[in-house]
């Protein structure tokens, strides 16, 4: 095409007469807000070369350049124009120069005049792309294609699900497309459902016809409550759209040009969802932050087991909703029961919302006979729709358990307890010790001082006294049992010699008495017996216990019968008065004798 | 027996005579919350007040040479912690504290096997410090007088026997507990072992410079003290060797 141009421009020169030229910069708008497009010409009458535009660096360059010249023959006179447009946009807020620019004519150089374009603050409602008096390009990005985020729902509970839409509407030619920036959703569990972006639909709009495509289509559950801002999706398209030219000849319009692609880059209007917490008022116990709409099952693969035999307790939950973020439910087996965390399973499918079945399989095996229980489960979620808490409870398990194999126990025997050693964390030495000590001198030792021989010498000099108070009273005793002893034989002898005038005088009666006195008197004193104690038996045993002989005791107890009969029967007894005198004197000498 | 009551009575006073404490225990408690907060430098200052006044404990030995470990100083730990073994020879902290700076100094020594009555005999007197020692010979003496006295006095046969006995025991515990205490009052007295304090020391082969090097030892070292002579000592460490360094690169213990 500048072939084309330079070529007619070649043949025109010739009868071209020189104007006065001039180079001007035109702005659709002076006032625009950051980011907002708009369109700026340079524009020159004549022709020229090496345009030169300064200040562009506040600007991001959206589109062109796209140059068109014009040439138009009125009344014999040739006038050209050539003009330079951009589809610019603000990087930043303030008064911002646009220009000037240079060209450069037969060797002089033109300068343009300078723009000030005021930029103002972004609003955000504008960027979706509804700058409706933007003239050409941007009208035809307005109007003929944008994008749009929707969801199903903007209201919703915490764990509940909703849909988010990304779609295209355009009516003007989309060649391709690159997404160049997807929200990032903090807070929310996304997944993402496959769409078909080519297959499209018609929808009307302000009574226009726009084609739609579904771009992408997320599943969003949020996990928090408060308010959600979904941010815009960014995307760039190439479209292809009538040229902003009027076609400048024949072979433009014959060869179908006139078209041009064009880069576009669209964002959407972010999005605010409301996320309502989940009503606490008869929130169940174990909750576990299942929102939807589920059906629970548990089962279990044996109930009766021998010891040592693993069981499997499945538990399914299917249905719609945030199946992906239930946890494991929480079974209280027997204590006995060696358990292992369960090995979760899911399903899942995302036609009409998320959807599918979530299997845990608990493996427990019971180590011991007996019988068991497993409480009933209790699997309880939200539902949205009637905007209440579900409970679904299972049976209760139980589970008879019998003697299992003594080898088998042996073989798969574990034990969870086993005795760790004290772990040793740090080492640092024994704090210092905090109870205010005894202080002493230094030097001041016990051994050696006065009070250690004090306590040595004391018991020895005790035991001394001792030993010496103990001998004194023992040699006082033992005289008093020797003047005793020896007033026993001098009594004795004086009852005697009663007795022996009464054997003269044949008084009996009185003969007894003073014999059995002086018997009983006698052994009495000698032993040092008190009267009280003064009884036959008494006698007889301390009589032993001196090494009397028993022939000698027999005696003694004999004669002391006879006295004692005789004295209170004095004519039953029979016998020689003078033989018991006799046998009376001869045991008190033996007695005398044989008492040590 | 009215003698036993006394000796009960006189062994009551031999226990509870005390020091009368001065202003030490608040020092004392000074020094330890100094400790606490971590301000070694005071602790060592308080606890080392106490010392300079002739007073001791080995809680007080004790606590100043954790607050020597503390600082790093493990020369001074050690010897502290020696000084109040060498009073509570029975005191686990003190040992366990003492082998903890103990693996800290820089020499390691072989310890030479010593014969087994040594042993025993070093054992038998680390049980308990001297006070208690000769407390328990005391203790036994009176015991045995107790027993001999029942043996002379009583006229039945099997308490004869048993106060013949046990006094001939007890008697017999008396002399050796005496010997006990004896030797251990000699080793509390004695000063006849030292900690290298200061960081390198050269032991000679004589008392005098220019003799022969043998070993190096360095701070911390525990070494016997065998001899004395003009400002020399002969030392003998662990492991047997012997040599002689200046008196002021040791401090005793």
């Amino acid at each position: 095409m500048k072939k084309l141009i330079i070529l007619l421009l070649f043949i025109t020169s010739v009868t071209t007469r020189l104007f006065a030229q001039k180079l001007t910069i035109q702005a659709s708008k002076t006032s625009v807000t950051v980011g907002e497009p708009f369109q700026v010409t340079f524009s020159m009458n004549g022709s020229g070369s090496e345009m030169k535009v300064a200040h562009l660096t506040d600007f991001d360059i959206y589109q062109g350049p796209y140059n068109s010249s014009s040439m138009s023959v009125v009344n014999g006179v040739v006038s050209q124009s050539y003009s330079l447009t951009y589809v610019l946009g603000a990087k930043k807020e303030g008064k911002l120069p646009l220009g000037p620019a240079t060209i450069t004519v037969n060797g002089n150089t033109i300068q343009s005049n300078t723009l000030i374009i005021d930029v103002g603050k972004a609003n955000a409602n504008q960027n979706s792309g509804g700058q409706s008096n933007t003239p050409h390009a941007t009208k035809a990005e307005g109007d003929n294609i944008f994008l749009s985020a929707t969801t199903n729902k903007t209201k919703v509970y915490v764990g509940e699900e909703l849909t988010l839409y990304f779609k295209l509407y355009f009516r003007i030619d989309v060649v391709n497309y690159s997404v160049s920036k997807m929200p990032a959703m903090d807070g929310c569990f996304v997944q993402d459902e496959q769409t078909n972006p080519s297959a499209t639909k018609q929808e009307t709009i302000d009574g226009k016809q726009y084609m739609v495509a579904e771009l992408k289509k997320t599943y969003v559950i949020p996990q928090r409550s408060g308010k959600i801002t979904i941010d815009p999706m960014e995307a760039e398209f190439l479209v292809r759209q009538q040229s902003t030219r009027r076609p400048q000849n024949i072979f433009d319009q014959i060869m179908g040009g006139g078209y041009e692609e064009a880069k576009i880059k669209l964002r959407s209007k972010p999005v605010i969802i409301d996320v309502m917490p989940l009503p606490e008022e008869k929130k169940p116990d174990g909750f576990a932050g299942a929102v939807g709409n589920f059906s629970f099952k548990a089962s279990l693969s044996k109930d009766k087991v021998k010891a040592n035999e693993a069981i499997n307790l499945t538990i399914i939950v299917t249905g719609k909703g945030n199946l992906k973020l239930i946890d494991p439910l929480k079974v209280n087996f027997p204590e006995d029961f060696e358990t292992y965390d369960p090995k979760v399973t899911q399903n899942m499918n995302t036609t009409n919302g998320l959807g599918g079945s979530k299997t845990f399989d608990y493996l427990v095996i019971p180590r011991h006979e007996g019988d068991y229980k497993i409480d009933h489960l209790d699997f309880s979620y939200f539902d949205p729709v009637k905007k209440e808490y579900v409970v679904l409870p299972s049976p209760e398990f139980n589970i008879h358990v019998d003697k299992g194999d003594p080898r088998d126990a042996n073989a798969s025997v574990y034990t969870p307890h086993n005795q760790e050693e004290l772990k040793v964390l740090g080492d640092d030495i024994r704090y210092i010790k905090t109870n205010v000590p005894e202080f002493k001198p230094a030097d001041d030792y016990f051994f050696n001082s006065t009070t250690f021989w004090l306590g040595i010498l004391s018991p020895i000099l005790g035991f001394i006294a001792f030993y010496f108070i103990r001998k004194k009273n023992l040699e006082m005793n033992s005289d008093l049992i020797a003047v005793k002893g020896r007033k026993a034989t001098k009594m004795a002898r004086k009852r005697l010699i009663i007795a022996e005038q009464n054997l003269k005088k044949a008084n009996k009666e009185q003969f007894y008495i003073e014999i059995s006195q002086a018997l009983y008197g006698y052994v009495g004193d000698k032993l040092n017996i008190s009267v009280a104690n003064l009884t036959k038996e008494n006698i007889s045993n301390t009589l032993k216990l001196k090494g009397v002989s028993d022939a000698t005791i027999e005696n003694l107890i004999s004669t002391i019968n006879t006295c004692e009969y005789a004295r209170y029967a004095p004519n039953a007894v029979s016998g020689d008065l003078q033989t018991i005198y006799n046998n009376t004197v001869e045991l008190i000498t033996t007695l005398e004798n044989e008492i040590k | 027996m009215k003698s036993s009551k006394l000796y009960i009575l006189l062994v009551c006073i031999l226990l509870s005579i005390q020091v009368s404490a001065s202003d030490y225990p608040t020092t004392f408690a000074n020094a330890n919350t100094a400790y606490l907060k971590k301000d070694y430098a005071k602790a060592i200052e308080l606890y080392q007040s106490i010392i300079a006044d002739n007073q001791q404990a080995p809680q007080l030995y004790f606590n100043l040479g954790n607050a020597y470990f503390q600082t790093g100083d493990f020369a001074h730990a050690i010897l502290n912690y020696e000084r109040a073994r060498k009073l509570s020879p029975d005191d686990e902290d003190i040992l366990i504290n003492l082998k903890s700076a103990n693996q800290k100094i820089e020499d390691k020594i072989e310890v030479a096997p010593q014969l087994f009555l040594v042993t025993l005999h070093k054992k038998i007197i680390a049980l308990m410090n001297e006070k208690s020692w000769s407390l328990l010979c005391i203790f036994c003496l009176i015991l045995g007088a107790i027993f001999i006295g029942l043996f002379i006095s009583t006229q039945n046969y099997l308490l004869k026997k048993a106060g013949f006995y046990l006094g001939g025991d007890f008697l017999v515990l008396f002399i050796a507990t005496f010997f006990v205490a004896k030797s251990s009052y000699n080793a509390s007295r004695s000063h006849d072992e030292g900690i290298v304090t200061v960081a390198s020391v050269t032991v000679l082969s004589s008392p005098s410079d220019a003799s022969t090097k043998l070993f190096i030892l360095h701070k911390g070292n525990k070494v016997v003290i065998r001899d004395e002579h003009e400002g020399w000592m002969e030392i003998k460490i662990a492991n047997g060797n012997v040599g002689w360094i200046k008196n002021i690169q040791i401090e005793k213990i």
